[in-house]
């Protein structure tokens, strides 16, 4: 069987108005983007921004840059930022407590699937789409899966976190960072949804995302490691706190 | 070789790539990750997990995709597609208008309640943009309608692509600035009429878009004044379609309008005061 085309290639091909590449480009990120809608805007809202971010990939796929950027990062930081943008603007008389109202259900959703008596082990080995993100939220401790759901799916700033949380500003930046590093780690080792061995070469020349990701990584000592391994607390602690964006 | 800045930065990263960063902190990543490729790789594969987190909510989420989506969706591509040439592959033909020259030259914007009735073309040009902005901006249009509009309008649309390419730049735009104007009574319901104004700090072109509007009644048109250091000004009349969608783009004279007010007024055509408002947004 023929390998599933890269999404690099897919947008490619969009860019040329090619409508059938669009629909392998829906096929794989509508589900994320309307679930994400749905869940902080409503389901009706949902449809129409679904639209409007595949209409707008339609329309714009030539910004797209391969050498910059994946096109799954960069198209979803669009979509999000279209979801965030019309919550904002839907709720700016409404005050913080609008944005966090839906990613408390999308905390939920995800931790029960990172609950251990579900099988996600099993799912990730059928492939099902988004098993590897969810066996990796399984390793982590639940507060930092919930600063990362406030920040990603709520569009909250560190300091809006710590406020919402009542925590100290210094814990969150500390729970973000230990919790974006352990995803790192263990996805950076896992395909992704797209289909393997199909990232830009120009973008990034060693394979990626599979496991030679890490080897190649490794190279870079300093950085990766320092990632990898998780930050000097008195690193995190030592930035000054500065005003919610 | 790691360096002292890298030592600054790093632990700035995951919060930047999750966009979580406060200003000043996004400010000295931004700074550093030009000179960085290490550090742009590392922001990159921070992006690259986190923009997979709604992945995993779609598996576990009881929110599905409705099944007619992309049928819909490719409905409208495939027809653009049958109808316009690869996107930039032909220079489209600028639209020669009274306009161009009060906008500089080069874009065919109504800036005048006059010179938008009295302009055959851009008449057309209202049609298209407001089917093109309706399939982008508001579910409350068919699709249907939409294709049905495309197809009959074809020519015109061609001629129209530079300006749609303005309209979506600025609705589009990373720095673009967005007014909502509601009813005056602020009733913003399932069916409740509504406005959007958009504008950009490096345009001069503003967009106005309203969505729900009842039909006007014989011999009144919906009108946009806007509010700029203290004056008020008619910016035009937005014309609707049977669905009670329209839009309006006009030309500011100056990149990045800071407009205090907007309000859109039910009045007689040629009115040189505001009438009675229907939607509104203050600062």
């Amino acid at each position: 069987m023929a390998p599933e085309p890269s999404d690099e290639s897919l947008v490619a091909r969009v860019v040329e108005r090619d409508p059938a590449a669009l629909g392998q480009l829906y096929d794989r990120y509508a589900p994320g983007i309307y679930a994400m809608a749905a869940h902080l805007l409503g389901s009706s809202d949902a449809e129409e921004v679904v639209q409007e971010v595949f209409l707008r990939l339609w329309h714009k796929a030539a910004q797209f840059d391969p050498g910059r950027s994946a096109f799954g990062a960069w198209f979803m930081a669009v979509a999000r930022h279209h979801i965030l943008d019309e919550l904002r603007w839907r709720n700016h008389h409404a005050g913080q407590h609008a944005y966090v109202a839906g990613t408390e259900a999308i905390e939920q959703l995800l931790a029960r699937a990172a609950d251990p008596g579900v099988d996600v082990e099993a799912e990730a080995e059928r492939q099902e789409r988004g098993a590897a993100v969810r066996q990796a939220l399984t390793l982590l401790p639940p507060e930092q899966r919930r600063v990362l759901v406030l920040a990603y799916f709520g569009g909250l700033s560190q300091s809006a976190i710590a406020a919402h949380l009542g925590c100290p500003l210094g814990t969150v930046k500390k729970r973000m960072r230990l919790g974006m590093q352990k995803l790192r780690t263990h996805l950076l080792s896992v395909p992704a949804a797209q289909p393997e061995g199909t990232a830009h070469p120009d973008r990034r020349p060693e394979p990626a995302p599979a496991p030679g990701v890490r080897d190649a990584a490794g190279s870079d000592a300093g950085h990766q490691d320092h990632a990898a391994s998780g930050p000097p607390t008195a690193a995190v602690e030592g930035i000054k706190p500065a005003p919610a964006r | 070789m790691q360096t002292t800045a890298c030592d600054a930065i790093l632990p700035l990263l995951e919060a930047y790539a999750l966009g979580a960063a406060s200003a000043d902190e996004q400010a000295l990543v931004e700074r550093h990750l030009p000179v960085c490729p290490r550090c742009r790789r590392l922001v990159d594969e921070f992006r690259a997990v986190a923009h997979r987190l709604p992945e995993a909510l779609a598996g576990v989420s009881p929110y599905d995709v409705p099944p007619g989506l992309k049928a819909r969706l490719l409905d409208v591509v495939q027809r653009e597609a049958e109808m316009a040439p690869p996107r930039y592959a032909t220079p489209p033909a600028a639209i020669p208008t009274p306009t161009s020259a009060a906008s500089g030259g080069y874009l065919p914007i109504p800036v005048a309640w006059g010179r938008w009735r009295s302009s055959t073309v851009l008449r057309a040009a209202a049609a298209i943009l407001v089917v093109a902005l309706a399939v982008t901006l508001t579910a409350r249009l068919s699709v249907a309608l939409a294709r049905e509009r495309l197809r009959a309008e074809y020519a015109p649309l061609l001629a129209l692509v530079d300006q749609q390419e303005i309209v979506l730049e600025v609705v589009d735009g990373r720095q673009t600035v967005k007014r909502q104007l509601q009813p005056p009574d602020g009733s913003a319901g399932p069916g409740a009429p509504y406005g959007k104004l958009y504008t950009r700090p490096d345009m001069p072109h503003v967009v106005a878009m309203a969505a729900r509007l009842p039909p006007p009644p014989p011999g009144q048109a919906y009108h946009l004044w806007v509010t700029e250091s203290g004056q008020t000004r008619l910016a035009g009349v937005i014309a609707t379609n049977e669905d009670g969608f329209g839009l309006l783009v006009f030309d500011a004279g100056h990149n990045g309008p800071l407009y205090e007010a907007a309000t859109v007024t039910l009045q007689p055509g040629g009115a040189t005061s505001r009438g009675t408002p229907v939607l509104l947004w203050q600062a």
